[in-house]
């Protein structure tokens, strides 16, 4: 049974896993930095890729131990190299090429964003067909037309901000500490979603891109006159369903575009409570099956990393010792056409 | 006893490896790459040396001041390696580094061309840092501070000191001047 161990430092979660032949995932441990970043509203690069460096080691030893093997047991190294803030991927790339070098092992490079496609497909192997994946958290929001793994064409992206980033800001301005989505999501269940009709920006614009860039200004300047906290709620609510909203609007058109009966959805957001209630039920309607990805495999982790790195071993993928951290790199040979926003 | 020192805190990434009696150095510019700099220095140093990583009883690491990214790679570069093959690997500032050679200390010249200099009075000598653009009078300007790099970690081993990776830490200018490093 060759086991793989993970390594993800994209943005501000430390992250090591093992995942074995079967795609079970033996160990996952992320060691996030939401303190470091609290004061700042925001993820500050250079502070997150001190957070990694110092704590990197500790996080791969606890994903062995929690996981009961040792280095000798492994068959192979991954780690994301081609997406997310640089500073942050080289903490993850020098520390796997480093336990690389020094065992033997293969090192496999994977981009973060198939990763997370992948997390999809460790959840229904039905996927490793054509589907649409959703990709959503705060530093990536795409529509992904997912041919077979290693094929992919990004036929939506954000033109600005992601709906992870909308979540934090609009967090922010209810009070809300950062990371901000999974608070906003909480608050929200208490609150009326009709009680403001915010913008769904782009959501009839006839492509498959998004914007919430717009959507934060009326939320802000609703939120700045509430009187009370009491009225907090009802903001999260309301903009959470304008999110959620154009979210599957997008998706349900992008299936029937190309055709496809199957989407996933993965990334930070596909955590949200509304989207995971009102995709799947909305998509059945028009005979779409809706796989979500598990929350402990939406937000950034390794487990993700040593699950593509296993498929891609059982595709003959070879080691590659000369890997550097290339944070832009393109997602798939069809997807010149994707950068990620500018935060992540 | 077979040790490695790197140094990425300057403008170039460079390794000695001591094997034996003999001293192996190596260079490589950030030019195509901070990463891959750092592992092209050591391959090449380990290469010429004739060792492989697992072969080494030790390694040592310039955690700092200097290149915040390049050191930080250097730092968890050589953590990932001595994890990897079981060895200690010990940390020291260029600060410590650097009283070895002279005992009054030494000055860094960061890239704004800011001079930070350890405690009082005046430091025994300057590192430029970033100020010298060939690679071959570099790597020979550094050969004394390398070799120090090597004897610190022959001296820590024959100390037993724990040289843990899991404990390797990179050093940041402001956190000296803050006095939480030493």
């Amino acid at each position: 049974m060759g086991l793989v161990l993970g390594i993800e430092t994209a943005c501000d979660d430390t992250a090591a896993a093992v995942v074995d032949d079967q795609l079970a995932v033996r160990s996952s441990v992320v060691w996030g930095q939401k303190q470091t970043h609290l004061a700042f509203n925001g993820v500050v690069p250079e502070l997150a890729a001190r957070r990694h460096a110092e704590v990197i080691m500790q996080v791969v030893k606890q994903a062995l131990d929690e996981a009961d093997v040792g280095l000798d047991d492994l068959s192979a190294i991954a780690v994301n190299n081609q997406h997310g803030l640089v500073r942050s991927v080289v903490v993850g790339v020098s520390t796997a090429r480093g336990l690389a070098v020094a065992t033997g092992l293969p090192l496999i490079p994977v981009h973060h964003v198939e990763a997370h496609i992948f997390s999809a497909i460790m959840t229904n192997l039905e996927l490793f067909d054509e589907h649409i994946c959703l990709a959503v958290a705060g530093g990536h929001n795409a529509l992904i037309h997912v041919r077979g793994m290693g094929d992919y064409e990004v036929i939506g992206r954000t033109l600005d901000d992601s709906a992870g980033e909308a979540f934090d800001k609009v967090g922010s301005y209810l009070g809300l500490p950062f990371p901000a989505g999974a608070q906003v999501d909480a608050l929200a269940r208490g609150g009326n979603p009709h009680a403001y009709d915010f913008p769904r920006p782009k959501m009839k614009d006839g492509t498959l891109n998004f914007s919430f860039s717009g959507l934060k200004t009326p939320v802000r300047m609703v939120a700045e006159k509430l009187q009370s906290p009491d009225g907090a709620a009802d903001v999260a609510a309301s903009f959470e369903r304008a999110v959620v909203d154009v979210l599957i609007a997008k998706t349900l058109a992008a299936a029937e575009q190309k055709g496809v009966k199957q989407v996933s959805v993965a990334g930070g957001v596909a955590c949200n409570t509304l989207l995971r209630q009102e995709l799947p039920r909305a998509a059945a309607a028009h005979g779409i099956k809706v796989t979500l990805t598990p929350p402990k495999l939406c937000t950034d982790n390794a487990a993700m990393v040593a699950g593509l790195a296993q498929y891609k071993l059982r595709e003959g993928a070879e080691s590659k010792l000369d890997i550097d951290a290339t944070p832009n790199a393109p997602l798939g040979k069809r997807a010149a056409n994707y950068r990620p926003s500018q935060s992540s | 006893m077979n040790v490695l020192a790197l140094d990425a805190a300057g403008r170039f990434s460079l390794c000695a490896v001591k094997r034996g009696d003999d001293v192996a150095y190596a260079g490589s510019v950030y030019g195509q790459g901070a990463v891959r700099a750092v592992y092209t220095s050591v391959d090449l140093a380990l290469e010429q040396a004739g060792l492989k990583a697992g072969q080494l009883d030790a390694i040592v690491v310039n955690t700092g001041p200097g290149s915040w990214t390049a050191t930080r790679i250097a730092v968890t570069y050589t953590a990932g390696l001595a994890f990897g093959a079981g060895l200690k690997v010990f940390g020291y500032s260029g600060f410590a580094i650097g009283k070895r050679l002279d005992p009054r200390g030494v000055a860094f010249i960061d890239q704004l061309g800011k001079t930070v200099a350890e405690g009082a009075g005046e430091p025994g000598f300057t590192v430029n840092l970033f100020g010298n653009e060939d690679g071959a009078a570099y790597l020979n300007d550094r050969r004394a501070w390398m070799n120090e790099m090597l004897k610190l970690g022959q001296e820590a081993l024959a100390n037993d000191a724990p040289g843990d990776p899991l404990e390797l830490r990179t050093t940041y200018f402001q956190e000296f001047l803050a006095g939480a490093r030493n």
